[in-house]
């Protein structure tokens, strides 16, 4: 006896069988439990449940939005009522607070990557104001001199790392490239956070740029040493 | 808030209604395109474009459906659109059905991953077609329309697809690989 094939089965979820394939379904118990198993399959494909995207994935379409005009700058609000503090806004903190996290961050990358391919150096990030001093301070001149005092330092920790490398003869590091990757994917995380939070920022646009650019010539060294070493 | 004052200050840029309605719908949104992305990085790129999309043309939608299937409209276009696009598909975490884990309690989830990673596995035209057809309930004529095929070609992609999936299924109900997946409900369809 031939057995109806696959194709006509799954036709058949959808559709009446003619008179020679409901005859052969009656004597045959092998197609007419295929054909059982395929409804089964089709009404189990159509209860498959809704997924929930990964973690993360409304910042970075936010970041777009934002991007290309399509949500307005976050609303203004005052996070403490009246007072000297009443201009004080939410919106400024937040772009204060952003920046403070990126170069305190980036100070100590530069710090951290200096350490691994080019010896010891002092722990710059200890002198690096953090964003839970900023929030201690309702101060709008106080803020502002953290913020201005962070990025002095994150300047002064690149500038210390760019001179030791040039000391040791151009864009070659020593040192783990592994480790300079992943300090510097810190870096990328907190540009896109203080980008996000202040995305009309000029400044941390750029800083962010040359992070993401600074972490794609790492991964291109890391890529070539492993096809050297016959990884790929 | 009611869902039309949230697509109203939606339409006005508002972001936290925009992202009210994506709380609301991204699992939705997520679901389709990644069924026919078939892996998670494309999916992540197909369901930000989809939302891009639909956020620009909020001002366009009317009521005139429901903005569930107004957006998921726009959800299979963009992730159709974009796949058509990709010159070759990048599967960095490609999961073959046999790699699925196996979900230790629930016969349905286990099955729901099976079927899953079984899509994965599937050429991209049968695999449009299923998920458009058995899981997203088109008819052939709205198939025809979206893939720019006619209604008997999405057919015939369409009983094509069901029988691989159930030889993929099968193949797995013959070669067990563990004693405790035998008594699964997924082997039995």
């Amino acid at each position: 006896m031939e057995h109806l094939s696959l194709d006509v089965l799954s036709r058949l979820v959808d559709e009446p069988p003619t008179v020679a394939e409901r005859g052969h379904l009656d004597r045959c118990a092998r197609c007419a439990s295929e054909l059982e198993a395929l409804e089964h399959q089709t009404a189990a494909l159509s209860a498959l449940p809704d997924v929930r995207p990964v973690r993360g994935d409304w910042e970075a379409l936010e970041a777009r939005l934002i991007a290309q005009g399509l949500v307005q700058a976050a609303e203004v609000r005052p996070i403490t009522s009246g007072g000297a503090s009443g201009r004080w806004s939410r919106m400024r903190w937040l772009r204060h607070a952003a920046s403070v996290a990126l170069f305190a961050t980036g100070a100590t990358v530069g710090a951290a990557a200096a350490r691994s391919g080019l010896g010891a150096q002092g722990d710059v990030s200890a002198t690096v104001p953090s964003v839970a001093q900023l929030a201690a301070t309702t101060d709008p001149g106080e803020a502002l001199a953290l913020v201005q005092e962070a990025e002095r330092a994150y300047i002064g920790a690149l500038v210390h790392y760019r001179q030791l490398v040039g000391a040791r003869g151009g864009d070659e590091v020593a040192g783990d490239p592994a480790v300079r990757y992943a300090a510097l994917e810190q870096l990328v995380q907190a540009g896109q956070a203080a980008v996000s939070r202040a995305p009309a920022d000029p400044f941390l646009n750029g800083l962010l740029a040359s992070a993401l650019a600074e972490q794609q010539a790492v991964y291109r060294r890391m890529s070539g040493a492993a096809a050297q070493d016959g990884w790929f | 808030m009611s869902e039309a004052d949230l697509i109203r200050r939606a339409c006005e840029g508002d972001g936290p209604a925009i992202r009210a309605l994506y709380e609301r719908y991204a699992p939705r949104v997520y679901a389709v395109v990644r069924r026919i992305a078939g892996d998670d990085e494309l999916a992540r790129d197909y369901a930000q474009e989809a939302w891009i999309r639909a956020v620009r043309a909020l001002p366009t939608f009317r009521g005139e459906s429901r903005f569930s299937t107004w957006l998921h409209r726009i959800a299979v276009n963009a992730a159709l659109q974009a796949a058509r696009k990709a010159e070759s598909r990048q599967r960095h975490e490609r999961i073959s059905v046999e790699e699925v884990p196996v979900a230790p309690a629930h016969g349905d989830a286990l099955l729901q991953q099976r079927l899953e990673g079984a899509l994965d596995r599937l050429p991209e035209g049968m695999r449009q077609v299923l998920i458009l057809h058995d899981v997203e309930g088109y008819t052939h004529d709205e198939i025809g329309e979206v893939l720019g095929v006619t209604a008997g070609t999405s057919k015939s992609q369409l009983f094509k697809a069901r029988a691989k999936i159930r030889a993929l299924l099968r193949s797995l109900a013959d070669h067990p690989r563990s004693a405790g997946e035998t008594g699964a409900r997924a082997w039995s369809i």
